[in-house]
């Protein structure tokens, strides 16, 4: 009943924070027009606003919204999940390599994609950085995933060390690539890899929210297997999971998930990491309230970086994982002082 | 029936266990003991599907143990280590629950609730409930994961179930050593197969119907405690000089180390 409550106060408090973000931006739209335009979509009569503010609503400002909610709770899931499968508080979905994976597709498609641009459809040259990433993604989760089951079975420390290992080979990769690109390369590259939330378009939400809705719902599903094997893998095995079978799909279910964020909004820093954490903090540790409450406060969170990254410097934009991190570090360091019994495993 | 025949585990060159045979039978308590690298635990994580040794036979209920899916091995038999770290604040109660894993899907019904409680109260540590498992004494865990253990083989579902124990009294009081034994004890009279892995040999003579003595792997003694204690017996698993008094009874002696 305390789970229910909580639950419905994120929805109404996601549902506030979503009008508020609509009506935000060097364009000003009023939170009671932002109604006006939504109703009036849905045939319900209403003026009060100008068509200049309903081309901007529905065609910039609400794509937006919605990219916020579906990368903030792709993070917040996949990092919960991986945080329950890896049984370890530190854990950030980066750590299975996807988004360093993505960030040297997404280089080497900029520096060499010249080419490719020439041969492809022009609409689909919009969205051949989204593709790279994604695939560069999930390869390099899944290079993680068989590298750490050489060993025999894919152990946790095995998984950790081979994510790390992979990471480095990425960062040096971009290192690389960046050292071989121009100015302006070099620009596109840094910035996505600082995230934004701009690219948000009908037709991108509409090929990422089935991979990203989609694996949410299958984390929930595992979310009884992630409780038990808080006893350990021994013990989560004699109880009847299979570990290694649990361990290959969380791992896939998140990188598809993540894969399908970063491709389009690029890298958004310690959000992953914090709101489990937050989550946690209010609903205690089991996974199945705990990965809705994730997916939710993820969302919330998420367009409340964007509102900030909009407003800072408008009517320039501040790219979105510059503010994610520089709220979250600070944030983090508060929750390990205030309550370092959190930390422990 | 677990049978067991012919069991040998290796590492590398070192032999582990060498041609181990022994029954579970359901109903039964039976008990491991021998000195620390007898190779105790190891015969427990092989019998229990944990390992896989070099087996001639190894059979649950007629059926070869390799052939059980992970579920299935759950659904017949639980184990307990010697000891369990829990991640995250879980309480008491979720810790209990996740014992019902096998019975039941995403959400624990009604039943399993129930068994939770009940299990909780066999166990002693229903008042601790909603205390954090990661907060309590090594004694009040050891019991929680009793508790634990005793959800998953609760009910009955017409094959008979078994419960292995590793060193189940390591961290208790004498008080709930015996407590948590009897509990033991109480399940194997309903018909559960155990198997059982304790160092206090007057403990294991006290509730066993059964003994197996090992020694650097290999079995030297199997049998009704009242058959199988003597000073000779002893001596040669532990190295150490005991007389053996009469206990409770004929049946229940007593050994008194003779170490000065």
């Amino acid at each position: 009943m305390k789970n229910y409550s909580i639950l419905v106060s994120l929805i109404v408090l996601l549902f506030f924070v979503s009008v508020i973000a609509v009506g935000t931006g060097p364009f000003k739209v009023s939170p009671v027009q932002v109604i006006g335009i939504l109703l009036s979509k849905i045939g319900i009569a209403f003026s009060g606003f100008t068509s200049a503010q309903e081309s901007v609503v529905i065609n910039i400002r609400i794509p937006r919204i919605i990219l916020a909610v579906l990368v903030g709770c792709s993070l917040a899931v996949s990092g919960g999940a991986l945080q329950g499968l890896f049984r370890n508080p530190l854990v950030d979905p980066g750590l299975i390599g996807v988004s360093s994976g993505a960030a040297v597709a997404v280089a080497s498609m900029v520096i060499f994609g010249k080419p490719l641009m020439k041969v492809i459809p022009e609409f689909m040259g919009l969205y051949i950085l989204a593709v790279a990433a994604f695939c560069g993604g999930i390869t390099a989760s899944f290079i993680v995933l068989k590298m750490s089951e050489m060993t025999g079975r894919a152990n946790v420390m095995n998984m950790i060390l081979s994510g790390i290992a992979i990471n480095s080979i990425a960062v040096a990769g971009i290192g690389l690539l960046n050292f071989l690109s121009n100015d302006q390369q070099m620009r596109t590259i840094t910035f996505w890899s600082l995230g934004s939330l701009g690219g948000a378009t009908w037709l991108s939400l509409m090929v990422i929210s089935p991979f990203i809705i989609g694996m949410t719902y299958l984390t929930v599903r595992k979310a009884r297997e992630l409780n038990v094997l808080a006893l350990g893998e021994r013990e989560a095995g004699h109880l009847g999971i299979n570990i290694e079978k649990l361990k290959k799909q969380v791992v896939l279910i998140s990188a598809i998930s993540v894969g399908a964020a970063v491709s389009v909004s690029g890298i958004i820093g310690f959000l992953g990491l914090v709101v489990p954490h937050l989550a946690r903090l209010i609903i205690g540790p089991d996974h199945r309230a705990l990965i809705p409450i994730s997916a939710l406060l993820g969302a919330i969170l998420m367009i409340i970086s964007d509102i900030f990254a909009r407003m800072i410097v408008s009517p320039a934009e501040l790219p979105i994982g510059i503010l994610t991190s520089l709220i979250g570090g600070p944030f983090f360091i508060f929750l390990i002082l205030k309550n370092s019994r959190l930390f422990k495993i | 029936m677990i049978k067991a025949q012919g069991v040998s585990y290796r590492i590398g060159e070192q032999t582990i266990l060498k041609d181990i045979s022994i029954d579970v039978n359901p109903g039964q308590f039976l008990t491991v003991l021998g000195s620390n690298g007898a190779g105790k635990s190891t015969l427990l994580k092989v019998l229990s599907g944990e390992l896989k040794g070099q087996v001639q036979l190894l059979n649950m209920n007629g059926k070869p143990l390799v052939k059980f899916s992970q579920k299935e091995l759950a659904l017949n038999r639980a184990v307990m280590s010697q000891e369990t770290l829990v991640s995250f604040d879980f309480t008491v109660e979720d810790v209990v629950l996740m014992g019902r894993y096998a019975h039941c899907g995403l959400y624990e019904t009604r039943i399993d609730r129930e068994i939770a409680n009940e299990a909780m109260h066999q166990a002693d540590v229903y008042y601790l409930k909603n205390r954090i498992y990661n907060t309590l004494s090594g004694g009040e865990k050891q019991r929680v994961q009793l508790a634990r253990v005793l959800t998953q083989i609760w009910d009955s579902n017409g094959e008979p179930k078994y419960l292995f124990l590793d060193e189940p009294t390591s961290s208790l009081d004498l008080e709930n050593q015996y407590k948590i034994l009897k509990v033991v004890r109480g399940f194997a009279e309903r018909g559960v197969g155990i198997l059982c892995i304790l160092h206090d040999v007057n403990l294991a003579v006290r509730f066993s119907d059964k003994l197996v003595f090992l020694r650097k792997g290999e079995l030297i003694g199997y049998g009704k405690p009242s058959e199988v204690i003597c000073p000779e017996m002893i001596k040669n698993t532990y190295g150490v000089p005991v007389a053996v008094h009469k206990g409770y009874s004929a049946e229940v002696p007593f050994i008194f180390p003779l170490i000065v």
